[in-house]
């Protein structure tokens, strides 16, 4: 079996780079679009995107079985920013989703979820997770695709925008009850690649905050 | 010349492996504890070199060899303990590293026992990360022993202005930060009060009735 996978963060890379030690399958890795002339050889079983956030050409999705691995439990949090949005609401654990993409985004037929983990003090911690976590479900969804029946998402789903720069300013407000978990998960959501969080000043001068953890007082484990 | 080192922090490990090829340095011994200094008969030895000490040596040591250390600040007032941060907090951003001899003085109120005498003195930026800092240290050593070494053992040395300010050491309780130290400083204080207890040294945190937030890692961007 040929299977065509698009990857371009280091995370998805290394799952990439992973499957291809599975003896089943053929896999060939792009990590640039090229105008998707690979998609368009027509010479692949399987044509998968792994973190991919550009959106692709209506005739492709059309004309190919085009599927994307979204880290969220679809339905849920599909649009931008996943992960993030997901780590603001408070959620710790969701799924990984891998649905095959149709015309509208992030809306087409659900193959297969596995457990997703978002703990983590920063988000390289959490590409960790996952990583893991894509593995096992698009080995799981190339070996048994045969097998898997998949289902419809409901209609007009809510969807999240993609989150921009200035939705990394912290505002504080006065330090209560469950206020520093807050802003523990809108510091720890981000950081390389994206953008850390920051607070700014009336001076316009910025402070980042690239690293930090975070201890729950009662079981004194790194939590979020 | 024999010269027995005294020091354990990685940074202080590797400015030793680059002395210790000075022409003049015969014979040489690394020790990372006071305890393994004082198995070895320290008459036996022409100079100690301290780095990143933060303990007093005491008469024990002090009596027997010349024991030098360096101290990174230009101002007497932070000769009492954690002059880094203590000096990053106040808004310094360039101050001195200088060599001093130190003496055995058990009613001295001071970090180190000396005499406000230092011997060799260079510029030190306190600028950037902890590590950052911790890189222009291993540099800035290596130029002060060198040159402390290039002169020995005719050594001048010259005293700085005592002042009655104290800057006084800093506790892991001071890294605390609260609504109120927060409401009173500005982004580039609180970016200087982070980044100077990054790791190894207690980080700045905040808490609630929940939990603590400890920040690691902070960058800054002036307008």
């Amino acid at each position: 079996m040929k299977v065509l996978i698009y990857a371009y963060r280091d995370w998805a890379l290394n799952v990439a780079k992973k499957l291809c030690e599975l003896d089943e399958i053929n896999v060939v890795i792009k990590s640039t679009d090229d105008n998707y002339s690979e998609i368009r050889s027509e010479h692949y079983d399987l044509i998968i995107l792994i973190g991919w956030s550009d959106i692709l050409p209506l005739e492709l999705v059309s004309k190919f079985e085009i599927f994307g691995v979204h880290p969220s439990d679809l339905p849920n949090y599909s649009g931008g920013s996943p992960i993030q949005n997901q780590i603001n609401d408070g959620i710790i654990s969701t799924k990984n989703t891998i649905f095959q993409l149709n015309e509208k985004l992030d809306e087409g037929l659900i193959w297969l979820k596995y457990p997703l983990s978002l703990k983590g003090n920063n988000i390289q911690e959490i590409f960790c997770n996952i990583e893991k976590s894509s593995y096992e479900l698009v080995k799981r969804f190339i070996l048994n695709k045969t097998s898997i029946k998949p289902s419809p998402q409901p209609r007009h789903q809510k969807k999240y925008k993609r989150r921009a720069f200035e939705d990394g300013k912290i505002i504080p407000e006065p330090i209560s009850v469950k206020e520093l978990l807050r802003i523990y998960n809108q510091i720890r959501c981000l950081g390389k690649p994206y953008p850390s969080a920051y607070i700014e000043d009336s001076d316009g001068n910025r402070l980042f905050f690239d690293k930090v953890r975070y201890v729950e007082k009662d079981n004194d484990d790194t939590s979020c | 010349m024999k010269v027995i080192f005294l020091g354990y922090r990685e940074w202080a490990l590797d400015v030793f492996k680059d002395i210790k090829f000075h022409s003049k340095i015969n014979e040489y011994k690394i020790c990372l504890s006071k305890e393994e200094l004082l198995l070895n008969d320290l008459n036996d030895y022409d100079l100690l070199i301290t780095l990143g000490w933060s303990d007093e040596l005491g008469e024990e040591i002090a009596s027997k060899i010349l024991s030098i250390g360096l101290h990174c600040a230009e101002l007497d007032r932070y000769s009492y303990g954690t002059p880094i941060q203590n000096q990053i907090i106040d808004g310094i951003k360039v101050t001195k590293h200088r060599i001093f001899p130190f003496i055995w003085d058990p009613k001295s109120k001071r970090a180190h026992t000396h005499t406000r005498e230092f011997s060799h003195e260079v510029d030190l930026s306190l600028e950037g990360s902890m590590e950052d800092i911790f890189q222009e240290l291993s540099k800035t050593s290596i130029i002060l022993l060198t040159k402390f070494l290039n002169d020995f053992p005719n050594i001048k040395y010259i005293q700085w202005d005592e002042e009655q300010e104290i800057s006084k050491a800093r506790i892991p309780s001071d890294s605390k930060l609260t609504l109120e130290i927060l409401q009173k400083m500005n982004t580039e204080e609180l970016y200087n009060f982070i980044r100077c207890l990054e790791d190894p040294y207690p980080n700045a945190y905040l808490e609630d009735e929940v939990g603590i937030i400890s920040f690691k890692k902070v960058t800054f961007q002036k307008k």
